[in-house]
């Protein structure tokens, strides 16, 4: 027996309403009821932050997350960023620092460099090694990801 | 120096943008909708068992379920593999490692498929186990043996067949004999034992070498099963319309070895299989090949109609697809008194797993590397694949490279140290230079290991003072590795390509070449804007699709560069021809008078007398009629002069440069620092620098070697698949653990452009995979010179420094 | 993942009435970090999942006479922004600050921490040393344990059926009471203990927990005796390390061999002590 429960949830600024099972993660939800596939099933276990989404501002990994607890809360992906054709300054600093090769942690680092500054908008490097040490990735060997988000930072800071 | 106009520019990845918005579709991110079915495989619990009965009607009763497959039905196919057809997609009536697929559910959700795995009745009858490839690769049952050619393959032609009697004998086979398994000619199994390939190299002659030693060290070394962790894991959805077509799409390396395998294993014509590559979520290695691919073909078979979705768990992604090969290394080398290796035995026992489909290659490559980029006069080397009940070995970044040179660099600074040289002088000593001859008795040229020592000196401080250790109790050290590698591939391997001219100008490039990350899309694009003299903008690199995009042997080996390089470069040449032609003729002027840039054919005694490649990409109309038509630049590459290696000798056959069209050469120092009371190692910088003949782009080729070092450093430090019986007990990221942003080094890289390589798109050779090869050595010599204490197994972990550190104190060193 | 029902209770006794009418049937549902995890390994699949974040007041951490007060909601995220402003809590922040990574942390919870119960679990040693107690709610009534009376075995606390852990309370501490929590895994970061030691010295005592050596967290009480009968500085701080050492029962698995993990905890504890007393390390 299994109840399915209404939620109602912002997406990317957006109200979506939706039926779903208590059993389904939040990953699950936004990849196949949503269709915003950025996030990715990297391990399922919240071990490489693949799946790594903002709720209310906050990075989680949305595999550990069940999607009937998201009622009311406001969720950010990597298809929130930017719009009309033009990239989020985040989105830009990747492309132009060479912060990614294969792409599939691409939408999780970027979403945890905005988290990072939203909330220390002067890091240090260290910092950034340390915040991003949840999100794996196996082609760039991180240096091109940190100098992405302090570029990002130094830029804000004028 | 010449200068190009996007050549050797750091010009930004033209994946970039659907990569940062999450645009990008990886395989798993596809959906077609409500005739979609899920799948669930059923594995083997058992590292060596026969299958004696699969009971599968509790899960096709199962509400939801619409298909069952086992290894005993018609649609399963028939024996497999990229170089020795060894493999069965579900296993037939054995199971050989843990984890076997034995049967294969389709479902209309994943639960239903997990609860009717649970409803399938399995019987095995277990079978003793080989977990250990040198004790493998001694039984012997000495049958008798019959070779005989088999009909000529697409792929290797003289392919040939072993047929053997079998005898009695002592001992667990995992493959009876190798009755009937046909393979590549070069591969050379020996039957009645469990070694699918053993490799011979006989150079010079090695007794009389070791008489000439004055120093003489024999060492073993170990290598662990490591695996690649690309963050994509493993995935593949078929469709078999109600025509008999069946199309894949796959996270693949190498598309067209997919269609290939598939139509052999499953008797199907090319024309009716199409295989549609996704973005890739990293390969490495791992998605060469068939791995996944196979499981949903037999179930789409049995579903006409239905498209057959599997995504495969992390857990399942590190020990059912490849593996990195486990490595014991037993090496005997010996030097004269001016610091010359002389002579060098090695046995090379790979713990390659059930089924060696595609490592009987890297036991090749490394046997004929087992040199080192060094010369050595007299030389003994045996390289044995070897059956074991472990996850199946595949390739994986480097190839071979990273495993031997783990024991062939640490083995040059013990070397170097009794003879009382500096290891870096010791290396400069013996490198390969211009003219030296290979361990296959070939000159080797572009061989460039000396400018990449002498660069990585200067820029690591080598001769200068180490820095002082952060605190008391912490121990700096230093060490350098060097290496080489060439692409490991057939003497055939073909790569072609297709430039389709648009109405506007732009242009589609079609290859079959797959950007796994390493930027193949973009440095293709560069070749064909820089040889076209047209915007790279205007480049499209389409993604592989084996029905429209033409064929690419596989984005293995470090090769992309090279020889797709060079295909999409000779479609530039012919495209261009194209273009001159019809805008000569548009211009008025002769033929050998225009030229093409920045989108305009001109006139060379006028710039402003020119024409839009726009203009004339579809022909030209003019009063007299149309000139021209469409333009389609066509580009086929093969490298040239490939030859064998003698059966016996692993010396080269044929007058030619043997396997390898080019190596690559590299040397890292590694600089680190170890904590004596815990045994931690941090690994402070790394220099690396690779001779690499022409850098494409700067940023995506430094970017490369950051990577393979990170890679390199991960292995070093914290890598090992542990099997027990058979069975991994950390196959995932809480005990399989990676490097993350914390645990990176400075990187100081030098990329070198000494040596040019002839036939090389603008001189480009290949540096994927030799980024990562020469880390962990280089780290492991470091830690020598901290602390005197040399660890022989991968990983270095803290617990087995400390260990190593109180022996050391103990025995009072 | 299994088919379950969802509740989301609006009180405590609602949660407890759940929790005892479905016994070993239902779980509570906190951060779900760990929870989740044993579900996707099909290792409990409990018929009924009780999510009490939604039960107000356990949103709630606030320092008052009796010290802070954690309640069961409260992320580890939150709980470590609230520590940073009380220097003689830092051994507990510290020890929340090791745990996993941010995206983990920013839904984890302390209580889920402490009643996980995992022999490695990082937060369990910092409490002990702050003399934490534990406020449970129940269908029988309520009851406060401490901390170290609250575990019965790896994965085993003495929650009987329907009580809930709804907070956890951290008793008033002098401002001049340091503490450090060091830890030591095979990889720097995000990584599961091989071994966790917690210090803490106010005026009086030094306490000293360590994690991931036993089945349930232990107190390095010899070592705590010699430091109370002799004081804290350089000599002592050597003399309790070894004697801290030999409090722990470390076993052999995959992350460390039991030798190693001995090792470790006379170092961790050596450069813990050494830290409280302003030494240096030999």
């Amino acid at each position: 027996m299994m109840t399915s429960k209404a939620i109602t949830m912002k997406v990317n600024g957006r109200d979506e309403r939706l039926t779903v099972d208590p059993n389904r993660t939040l990953l699950s939800v936004l990849r196949e009821d949503l269709e915003l596939t950025g996030a990715k099933p990297g391990c399922e276990a919240g071990e490489c932050g693949a799946c790594t989404v903002l709720v209310d501002g906050r990075p989680v990994n949305s595999c550990m997350i069940l999607a009937v607890e998201m009622d009311g809360t406001d969720i950010l992906t990597i298809e929130g960023l930017g719009g009309e054709g033009a990239l989020d300054e985040m989105q830009q600093a990747f492309v132009d620092h060479f912060a990614l090769q294969c792409g599939y942690c691409t939408p999780g680092m970027i979403l945890m460099g905005k988290a990072l500054l939203a909330e220390n908008p002067c890091p240090s490097e260290d910092e950034v090694k340390e915040f991003i040490s949840g999100n794996l990735c196996r082609c760039t060997g991180y240096e091109n990801i940190v100098r992405a988000i302090l570029a990002v930072a130094a830029r804000n800071r004028g | 120096m010449k200068e190009y106009s996007v050549i050797g520019h750091s010009v930004k990845r033209i994946d970039a943008r659907e990569k940062v918005t999450g645009a990008a579709k990886f395989v798993d991110d596809l959906q077609f909708g409500r005739r979609t079915l899920q799948v669930k495989i059923l594995r083997s619990p058992h590292p060596h068992a026969r299958i004696l009965s699969i009971d599968t009607t509790g899960a096709l009763n199962l509400p939801g379920v619409k298909a069952v497959v086992t290894g005993r039905d018609k649609e399963a196919g028939g024996k497999m593999g990229l170089y020795l057809a060894d493999r069965e997609v579900y296993a037939g009536d054995r199971v050989r490692f843990v984890g076997e697929p034995v049967a294969g559910v389709a479902a209309e959700t994943l639960q239903i498929a997990e609860e009717a795995l649970k409803l399938i009745r399995v019987e095995y009858d277990a079978l003793p186990g080989v977990f250990d490839p040198v004790a493998g690769a001694r039984i012997n049952n000495a049958p008798l043996v019959h070779e005989q050619p088999s009909p000529t393959d697409l792929w290797w032609q003289g392919m040939h067949c072993l047929t053997t009697k079998p005898s009695a004998g002592e001992g667990t086979l995992l493959h009876d004999y190798l009755s009937g398994y046909t393979c590549a000619p070069f591969i050379h199994p020996v039957p009645g034992t469990n070694i699918s390939n053993h490799f011979k190299l006989r150079k010079g002659d090695i007794a009389s070498g070791f008489a000439e030693a004055a120093v003489i060290e024999e060492n073993i070394f170990y290598v662990p099963h490591i695996q690649h962790c690309q963050i994509e894991n493993h995935g593949a959805i078929a469709l078999y319309d109600q025509a008999g077509n069946l199309t894949l799409w796959a996270s693949s390396q190498s598309p067209n070895a997919v269609r290939k395998i598939l139509s052999e294993g499953f008797n199907i014509p090319m024309t009716r299989i199409r295989v549609i590559s996704s973005y890739v979520g990293g390969g490495f290695g791992g998605k060469a090949g068939v791995t996944t691919e196979g499981l949903v073909v037999p179930l789409a078979m049995k579903l006409p109609g239905y498209h057959i979705k599997l995504a495969l768990t992390r857990e399942e992604t590190f020990q059912t697809t490849f593996v990195r090969q486990g490595l014991v290394a037993k090496l005997k080398t010996g030097v004269n008194k001016e610091g010359r290796i002389v002579a060098t035995e090695v046995e090379l026992f790979w713990d390659a797993g059930a089924y060696t489909e595609y490592g009987v290659n890297m036991t090749r490559s490394g046997g004929y590397c087992a040199s080192g980029p060094y010369l050595i006069p007299h030389m003994k080397v045996d390289s044995y694949c070897v059956y074991t009940n472990h996850p199946v070995g595949g390739p994986m970044r480097g190839f071979a490279m990273p495993e031997i040179h783990w024991a062939i660099e640490q083995q040059m600074d013990i070397l170097a140290e009794k003879l009382g040289i500096d290891p870096l002088e010791f290396r400069l000593i013996n490198a390969l230079r211009e003219g030296s001859l290979s361990s296959y008795g070939v000159p080797m040229h572009g061989a460039t290991l000396v400018d990449t020592i002498k660069a990585a000196r200067e820029k690591c401080g080598w001769d200068e003072p180490k820095p002082a250790p952060s605190a008391p109790h912490k121990a700096v050290g230093r060490g350098i590795a060097c290496m080489f590698k060439a692409p490991s591939m057939p003497p055939n391997a073909q790569s072609s390509a297709v430039l389709k001219f648009n109405e506007d100008g732009t242009v589609n490039l079609l290859t079959t070449a797959s950007d796994i990350g390493q930027g193949a899309m973009t440095a293709l694009a560069q070749i064909a804007a820089e040889e076209l003299g047209i915007p790279i903008e205007w480049i499209k690199t389409n993604l592989p699709d084996t029905d429209y995009t033409p064929y690419e042997w596989q984005t293995v080996a470090s090769r992309i560069s090279y020889s797709a390089g060079n295909a999409v470069l000779r479609a530039a040449r012919d495209a261009k021809d194209q273009l001159e032609d019809v805008g000569a003729k548009v211009l008025g002027v002769q033929r050998e008078e225009v030229a093409i840039a920045e989108g305009f054919v001109y006139a060379l005694n006028n710039h402003s007398h020119r024409i839009a490649v726009r203009d004339i990409a579809m022909g030209f109309l003019t009063e007299k009629g149309a000139i021209g038509a469409p333009v389609i630049g066509r580009g086929q590459f093969v490298p040239e002069g490939l030859t064998g290696l003698d059966k016996d000798t692993g010396q080269e056959v044929g007058g030619g440069k043997g396997p390898a069209p080019f190596y690559t050469y590299g040397t890292q120092v590694a600089d680190i620092e170890v904590d004596t009371l815990t045994g931690e190692i941090v690994v402070k910088r790394i220099t690396a620098a690779y001779e690499v003949g022409k850098v494409i782009n700067r940023e995506m080729c430094a970017a490369q070697v950051q990577g393979g070092i990170i890679q390199g450093l991960s292995s070093a430090l914290f890598e090992q698949l542990i099997l027990e019986n058979g069975k991994p007990l950390n196959n995932d990221f809480v005990d399989y653990k990676i490097a993350t942003a914390s645990d990176i080094p400075v990187m100081d890289i030098i990329l070198l452009e000494t040596s040019p390589q002839p036939d090389g798109p603008f001189g480009a050779k290949g540096v994927a995979e030799p980024t990562m090869v020469p880390t962990a050595p280089a780290i492991a010599n470091a830690l020598y010179d901290a602390l005197g204490i040399r660890i022989k197994d991968l990983p270095m972990t803290a617990e087995k420094v400390l260990a190593a550190l109180k022996e050391k104190e103990a025995l009072g060193c | 993942m299994h088919k379950f029902e969802y509740h989301e209770p609006k009180t405590i006794s609602e949660a407890s009435v759940l929790l005892q009418t479905y016994g070993d049937q239902a779980k509570i549902l906190a951060g779900g970090t760990d929870l989740l995890i044993r579900f996707r390994r099909g290792v409990i699949e409990p018929q009924h999942v009780v999510n009490i974040k939604k039960i107000p007041g356990l949103d709630r951490i606030a320092i008052s006479q009796e010290g802070i007060e954690i309640g069961a909601a409260v992320s580890m995220v939150e709980t470590e922004k609230f520590l940073a402003g009380f220097p003689q809590y830092q051994v507990l922040a510290q020890a929340i600050h090791s745990v996993a990574s941010c995206q983990i942390r920013n839904r984890a919870t302390v209580a889920g921490n402490v009643c996980n119960a995992s022999p490695a679990a990082d937060t369990v040693p910092a409490l002990v040393v702050l003399d934490a107690k534990v406020n449970i709610r129940g269908v029988q009534g309520d009851r406060c344990i401490a901390i170290e009376n609250f575990f019965a075995g790896p994965g085993k606390t003495v929650l009987v059926s329907g009580e809930i852990v709804s907070s956890i309370v951290i008793p008033p501490a002098a401002e001049t009471a340091a503490g450090v929590y060091l830890k030591q895994s095979r990889r720097r970061l995000v990584d599961l203990a091989i071994v966790g030691l917690a210090a803490f010295s106010d005026a009086q005592t030094v306490k000293i927990a360590l994690g991931s050596v036993a089945p349930t967290v232990v107190r390095a009480q010899a070592a705590e005796q010699l430091l109370a009968q002799q004081g804290l500085n350089r000599t002592t701080a050597l003399a309790a390390a070894k004697l801290t050492a030999m409090s722990a029962v470390p076993i052999s698995d995959i992350r460390g061999s039991r030798e190693y993990r001995l090792a470790l905890v006379e170092v961790l504890a050596q450069r813990a002590l050494l830290a409280l007393c302003g030494g240096e390390e030999e």
